[in-house]
């Protein structure tokens, strides 16, 4: 009876603290203690977490590859399929020229973002996220910022939300808190892309009426004060869902493993995308440049006039 | 009692090591296996609730700390000390067929904290998955619990009898 009486007691006790450090954490946001207590834990438990992945990693690999036997041999027969189906149909030679000459060019955009970037190896998955986040094990020491896009070899795999000395936590694009401004490759139209964890992603077109079929291809789109530079490769569309009322969406498949990451790369240099113009930057035309006033017979007036003007700019 | 606590760490760290670094390479259509949440089901229905409350709160902390910045800290301590300790206060009633018992109540358990958790960052204004998505973590993750309890449970309750001191509020 006693123990049963201090189990209620300890559970009051408890319970309010819980409640203190949810009331405080809410009140404080991202400025307050809390969250340098939790970035502090992230540094004490990230080593911990490396040396452990380390560890485990190999027979992790080894477990993995066992499990993915069935569907590799599946892949295996259906590339196959593919290669043999893909020989019957080369095109000609001069077909290839065209297609070569397009593909540098596009090549060529491609070299010109000039992009510099730090690769990482992801650590893991923080505890109770189903595959919102990750931890990177490269931080503001290799020059990681808040907002920087992360990618791998296969396209865009989310942009950093947090940064210790050594690492780093990646908001995949699978969080359901996750929202990117997109672009479909083929016609240009724009969009806004949500993530839905393990389901495809869902792509809102500006227009919604506007042209996307299935196998299109979905790109990130610079916006206002964004940091994730422009065309870097998403996914493909793959189906479309009306959602009544004349609204439609459409399920994108990502071209990123996200159940399979273990190198990234962090983009360090993208150029931030302005919020607005920056009034001390706005280039004024010269006087030599400036529209000719009105004619006006009386020109004492018109001198009056241009006088008042260059007040007002200063 | 100092070395009961130790060892409740250890299973905590080692917990959190393995869900962190481990669980997410055995996802199963986007679900991973949910071990610290586990580990209080478990540790509560074999230590009972005070037990169960207290390793739940610390479970839960450490999870709030190490979680991204959208969660706020002491939703989780909240959750789990509260399914801590109503898995130890469940656990008189469970004698009868315990193994059985203990694993269905330990999924019971598991689905109950998605769905907790989900409704007390409705309640704060957190961003989070659908309602369907939502049922289906939750039947995901008591599919893990009845996988993972049985051997969790043989596997602590043989540690936790081989040590000398008894737990106090039981």
């Amino acid at each position: 009876m006693a123990d049963r009486r201090r189990s209620r007691t300890l559970l009051a006790v408890f319970t309010l603290v819980a409640l203190v450090l949810i009331t405080i954490d809410y009140r404080l946001g991202d400025d307050g203690f809390t969250a340098a207590v939790r970035r502090g834990a992230v540094v004490a438990f990230s080593p911990v977490q490396e040396g452990f992945a380390a560890v485990v990693r190999p027979v992790g690999s080894f477990v993995a590859t066992i499990g993915e036997l069935g569907s590799l041999r599946e892949q295996n027969a259906a590339l196959e399929a593919e290669l043999n189906e893909l020989t019957e149909q080369l095109p000609s030679v001069a077909n290839l020229e065209r297609e070569n000459a397009e593909l540098r060019e596009l090549l060529e955009m491609r070299e010109r973002l000039e992009l510099t970037t730090s690769a990482a190896r992801v650590i893991g998955q923080p505890p109770g996220e189903q595959g919102s986040t990750v931890l990177i094990d490269t931080g503001a020491d290799q020059g990681v910022d808040v907002g920087m896009a992360v990618l791998s070899a296969r396209g865009l795999v989310g942009k950093v939300t947090e940064v210790t000395a050594s690492h780093a936590r990646v908001e995949l694009l699978t969080s359901p808190s996750a929202r990117y401004a997109v672009r479909v490759a083929e016609n240009a139209e724009t969009g806004l892309l949500r993530g839905q964890g393990a389901d495809p992603f869902q792509l809102e077109l500006l227009d919604p009426e506007a042209d996307a079929e299935p196998g299109d291809e979905v790109v990130t789109r610079t916006f206002q004060a964004s940091t994730i530079p422009d065309g870097l490769p998403i996914g493909e569309i793959i189906e479309e869902q009306s959602a009544g009322a004349g609204e439609r969406f459409l399920l994108v498949r990502p071209y990123v493993d996200f159940r399979r990451l273990s190198f990234v790369q962090v983009v360090l240099d993208a150029p931030e995308a302005p919020a607005d113009l920056d009034p001390d930057d706005v280039i004024e035309p010269e006087e030599g440049e400036r529209p000719d006033p009105p004619s006006d017979p009386d020109d004492g007036d018109a001198e009056d006039e241009a006088g008042d003007d260059g007040a007002e700019e200063e | 009692m100092i070395l009961r606590g130790a060892v409740m760490a250890l299973v905590l760290v080692t917990a959190l090591l393995l869900q962190t670094v481990v669980a997410p390479a055995v996802a199963v259509a986007g679900v991973v296996p949910d071990l610290v949440v586990l580990t209080v089901l478990v540790l509560g229905l074999l230590e009972g609730p005070g037990s169960g409350l207290r390793y739940g709160f610390a479970a839960g902390l450490a999870v709030d700390l190490l979680a991204s910045g959208d969660t706020i800290l002491g939703t989780s301590a909240l959750v789990f000390l509260l399914v801590g300790y109503a898995a130890g206060a469940a656990r008189p009633y469970l004698a009868a067929n315990e193994l059985l018992g203990q694993t269905l109540a330990s999924a019971a358990g598991s689905a109950a904290i998605v769905l907790l958790s989900r409704l007390l960052e409705v309640v704060l204004g957190v961003d989070g998955p659908d309602v369907v998505s939502l049922l289906l973590e939750a039947v995901g993750v008591a599919v893990w619990a009845v996988l993972l309890a049985p051997p969790l449970l043989l596997l602590l309750r043989t540690v936790l009898s081989s040590l000398p001191d008894q737990p106090q509020a039981s």
